[in-house]
């Protein structure tokens, strides 16, 4: 393994480094496909849940039959991800396996095919930048090269301070908003140049704006994605769909009490 | 092997009505007809990612994929084309994505000859490239002595994954990543640690896991192919051998003979040959009579006369010590029926000679089913069964085979495994009992939790081994296991067959079983024998590791003899132990005659289901190795000339009982033509006991003790502990033995 390890050294930070070399080949998001022993993250390092976390756990597989724990591989590497400042280390795949009863490869799997899994450390402030078309066509390439200035970092790499790390991912859904950045779980929408710098600013001062109402914050004052000239459609309140009323207590949507729904 | 990839689907299957119920790709198979395909595999799970098995079926929109689809149902669904212009084009198209990022190395690829994808490419592929932004990089794996990878060849089949999760049941291999970016690997860096790990080298359908003991050696068109069975285990699988300037290249699994299928074979009987070829082995005579010089590289007739000086020189010496003198004859259980038949011959023509077996063996032999891994583990018994219990055997290593049988029928489900014995890992599910063999004693009283289970399995099945019947208190253990027979057999809905099966550790256990039984050496023999002639170096084995051990207690006092003779017939010596022998014994001659290894020799053996096995000699033997019934046909004819004053002659009779006529006169057959002009013999066929005569008669077993002591697998380290005797001169045994034992540690430093 020396000598991949060493190959690696040439071909990490992967994105950047592999996008460059390669021209054409972007890096959508993804980090290598094995794992490479760093010092905070070998199999032997320690890991294990809280013991609130358990709580969830014990809840999150009662969900499935007890035959069928692996269901719940998901859900835990997420609340793994969430207990560990955003990034799962090997160890915890490893819990998660002998929690459910995997083998630990197809923990591995899961965790390496989906985008969402940070295998390798990443900073406090995770920064996801959309860079597909709408986003790109509203200027998305500016906002890249902005937190590329003001942080000193280049794609996919981490800030000296450990506190932001930039990746620049697919869409993301939000293209009405665009451009826009996912910073951790939260949407920063209709983003220029200016806003992204208050927007880290205020990040490095711990104290990241607050979501909006409708659960993500376009920083150009909208509420929605009602766009440039204001609300042109929508006027009159649709028909709420037919919900679960217990659930979602008067008929309206709280998207704070959502994530509370949300067993993690 | 020819492929008819372009043949047309013709329908004309209305007697094999049965088969439809299989994939559409197995169906055209029977009918002649090949479907090209990389992921679907017979014995594994069918995956369908590959694409490259499309056909057209009429009704369909789109071409369908054949691993994955229903014969019946698409046969009822429309006509179905194997070679239309649409299927022509989808493969070429599958091809072309298949080949983006595939490096054009056929030229230094072990695999080219035999590779699936070179071949379809030739048939199929798409002869130019439109393709040239980019080459995937992948970094290759080290998974082991045994796999060696070339990653950026792999096109994703997942027939290595597959593999490790359901046959091999160590899930450490896995495809990770996605997309572009999904590579075959084990994520973390570790070794694919599974005795069946050399079976992905033929799953592979292309370079990417090729053998890493063998690299460059050949390609598939230079080499001969003869069919031959494994001398690893008890089972003798049929193995395919390639040969080469008469060498052996490699060995890949044979066709069954029941199913003609491939089957899997251990990474042992793969690759563990070429310690029958290694340096360390002993190609020569020498004859070492405590003189300054040892005469090296006799002809044989020098030899035997040499042999047969001593022998009469000692035989009349003794005369006047009115010691009646004798040689021992030490066996190991691997040698062949022929050679184990003329030995006794020749120890009832001359009563000079005595054969004795390395090691103890305390099997009732009484009945055929008492020794053999009785049919109740053909497949359609084993689906009948639900509960099996392993005493003392750990046949993941001990029978590599035996395992795979139970662990498909433990996929199956409604599957119980119960163990006794240590904890070991046999990738399926198990309960472990106790590792004493005193739970035994609960089991039959029922006074055992699981005495339940019994009582509510059906055709419960018992699987032990021939090496607990080793132990001191072997009979105590056989009646138990008896009775407890009995007691399931009169609560589970059985149809009271016998459900005890002995898997024997060797090839000729049952061989040995069914000639005779043969006596232990003992110390009584070392002392009053004037020499003792090993064959296949049984003196490392641990009866008579022992023995040596007494003489530190000063057990050899008397001595009968000076003027010993030490006779070694094997490929290899253990050069510590001889000389420690050797001081033991006072040696003053050491003869040494070099045999041949299993793969060199003919010979006929019964595996451990009661089959009988003829291989026949594949490659001519190394410098001066003949073959054990070539030498000892020759001690016979020698000893035909010279009067031994101890010889009373006895009658020369050859019984063999067996409960087949069949498998005794084969066994006649090749034996009565090659000694008849030696001897008048006569050849008995004694029928086996009928178990109802068995079970009438009333005899007190020696001793019905149980130990306290553990059971433990004898077998501790799969790859060079065997009995065959070669595995532990092999480079890649020992590689993957020294890998096993620090993955297997518990402390990690
Ligand atoms: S390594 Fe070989 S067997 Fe495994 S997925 Fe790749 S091509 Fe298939
Ligand atoms: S394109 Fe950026 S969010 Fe969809
Ligand atoms: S063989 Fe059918 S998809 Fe691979």
């Amino acid at each position: 393994m020396m000598s991949a390890a060493r190959l690696l050294a040439r071909r990490l930070p992967s994105a950047a480094n592999r996008a460059n070399a390669a021209g054409q080949l972007r890096s959508m998001g993804h980090a290598q496909s094995f794992h490479i022993n760093t010092p905070d993250n070998t199999p032997e390092t320690y890991f294990d849940f809280t013991e609130e976390n358990y709580q969830y756990v014990n809840k999150v597989l009662s969900k499935y039959p007890a035959n069928y724990k692996q269901s719940a591989i998901i859900p835990l590497l997420d609340l793994a991800q969430r207990q560990h400042g955003g990034w799962l280390p090997v160890a915890a795949m490893d819990k998660v396996a002998s929690i459910v009863e995997a083998a630990p490869s197809r923990v591995y799997e899961v965790a390496s095919f989906y985008t969402m899994f940070n295998r390798t450390k990443v900073g406090k402030y995770f920064i996801q930048l959309c860079g597909t078309t709408p986003c790109m066509i509203c200027g998305s390439e500016d906002i890249k090269k902005t937190i590329e200035k003001h942080l000193g970092i280049k794609n996919g790499e981490t800030t000296k301070d450990g506190m932001f790390t930039l990746l620049e991912v697919e869409c993301l859904g939000a293209c009405a908003n665009a451009p826009m950045v996912q910073l951790n779980d939260d949407y920063y929408e209709c983003l220029t140049p200016k806003t992204m710098v208050e927007l880290l600013e205020a990040c490095k001062e711990g104290k990241p704006p607050a979501m909006g109402k409708w659960g993500s914050l376009p920083m150009n004052g909208q509420v929605s994605c009602e766009g440039p000239l204001g609300k042109t459609s929508l006027w009159e309140v649709p028909e709420p769909p037919k919900v679960n009323v217990e659930r979602f207590k008067d008929g309206a949507v709280d998207p704070a009490s959502v994530k509370a729904h949300m067993s993690y | 092997m020819k492929f008819n990839y372009d043949l047309e689907f013709k329908n004309n299957s209305n007697n094999n009505f049965w088969k439809q119920n299989t994939p559409l790709i197995e169906y055209c198979e029977t009918l002649g007809i090949n479907v090209p395909h990389y992921c679907y595999h017979k014995n594994l799970s069918i995956s369908g990612n590959c694409r490259m098995c499309l056909v057209e079926l009429k009704n369909s929109p789109k071409p369908i994929v054949s691993c994955a689809m229903n014969a019946k149902s698409c046969l009822a669904n429309g006509d179905i084309h194997t070679n239309s212009s649409l299927v022509k084009k989808a493969r070429e198209n599958v091809l072309e994505f298949l080949l983006l990022n595939h490096p054009l190395d056929c030229p230094i690829c072990d695999q080219g000859g035999e590779c699936d994808l070179q071949d379809q490419s030739l048939f199929f592929g798409l002869a130019k490239k439109r393709f040239y932004s980019f080459k995937r990089v992948v970094l290759d794996k080290n998974i082991g002595p045994i796999v060696k990878t070339v990653m950026t060849r792999c096109i994703h089949c997942t027939r290595c994954v597959r593999f490790a999760a359901e046959i091999a049941g160590i899930e450490d291999i896995g495809m990770f990543g996605r997309g572009l970016h999904s590579e075959i690997g084990t994520y973390v860096e570790k070794v694919f640690q599974s005795e069946l790990s050399g079976n992905v080298i033929d799953l592979c359908p292309v370079g990417a896991l090729t053998s890493k003991p063998y690299p460059f050696v050949n390609r598939n068109w230079e080499l001969k192919n003869i069919t031959s069975i494994d001398f690893s285990d008890g089972f003798g699988t049929p193995i395919q051998l390639f040969l080469k300037n008469n060498q052996v290249i490699k060995i890949l699994p044979g066709y069954e003979k029941a199913t003609y299928k491939t089957n899997w074979i251990s990474d042992k009987t793969r690759f563990s040959f070429d310690g029958m070829f290694s340096p360390e082995r002993i190609i020569y005579s020498f004859l070492d009579n405590n003189q300054k010089e040892s005469f090296l590289n006799l002809s044989w007739q020098k030899l035997f006369k040499e042999l047969f000086c001593t022998l009469y020189f000692q035989s009349h010496l003794l005369k006047h010590y009115f010691h009646p003198c004798s040689i021992t004859i030490c066996l190991n259980k691997n040698i062949s029926l022929e050679v184990l038949n003329l030995l006794h011959i020749l120890t009832h023509k001359h009563s000079f000679f005595k054969l004795r077996q390395s090691e103890s063996s305390n099997l009732n032999i009484d009945l055929e089913e008492n020794f053999l891994l009785n049919s109740s583990l053909d497949e359609a018994k084993l689906a009948a069964s639900d509960t099996c219990v392993l005493l003392g055997v750990n046949p993941r290593y001990e029978g590599p085979k035996l395992n795979l049988k139970l662990k498909s029928r433990c996929l199956k489900g409604n599957f119980k495994t119960i163990t006794i014995g240590s904890l070991f890992n046999l990738t399926f599910s198990n309960i472990t009992l106790s590792s004493n063999i005193q739970i035994l004693k609960s089991l039959v009283e029922g006074n055992n939790l699981f005495c339940q289970e019994f009582i509510n399995s059906s055709n419960p099945v018992l699987i032990s081994n021939a090496e607990i019947f080793r132990r001191g208190d072997a009979y105590g253990i056989s009646s138990m296991i008896k009775s407890l027979i009995k007691h399931i057999n009169l609560y589970s809905q059985t149809n009271g067959r016998n459900h005890l099966n002995i898997l024997s550790s060797t090839l000729n256990d049952v061989g040995f079983a069914n000639f005779d039984n043969l006596r232990t050496i003992k110390n009584k023999d070392f002392r009053n024998s004037a020499g003792i002639y090993f064959i296949n170096s049984s003196f490392s084995t641990s009866n008579v590791k022992k023995l040596l051990n007494l003489k530190l207690l000063n057990f050899f006092q008397s001595y009968k003899h000076k003027n010993k003779l030490l006779v070694t017939q094997g490929s290899s010596l253990e050069m510590s132990q001889l000389t420690n022998f050797k001081k033991s014994f006072d040696v003053t001659n050491h003869l040494h005659l070099p045999n041949t290894v299993f793969f060199e020799n003919s010979g006929t053996y019964i595996n451990t289901e009661g089959d009988i096995n003829k291989v026949i000699k594949v490659i001519t033997p190394l410098g001066q190795a003949k073959s054990d019934w070539q030498i000892i046909r020759k001690v016979f004819s020698y000893s035909k000339k010279i009067v031994f004053l101890t010889n009373f002659l006895k009658n020369s009779k050859i019984v063999f009982n067996s409960k087949n006529i069949h498998q005794f006169k084969s066994y006649v057959g090749f034996q009565y033509y090659a000694v008849s002009n030696l001897n008048n013999l006569t050849f008995q066929f004694v029928e086996k006991v009928t178990k109802f005569h068995l079970e009438n008669l009333k005899f007190k077993p020696a001793q019905k003790k149980l130990f306290k002591s553990q059971l433990r697998f004898w077998l501790s380290d799969f790859y060079i502990d065997g009995k065959d005797i070669n595995s532990k001169y092999s480079s890649t045994m020992i590689q993957c033995s020294k890998l096993s034992r620090l993955n297997n540690t518990n402390f990690k430093f």
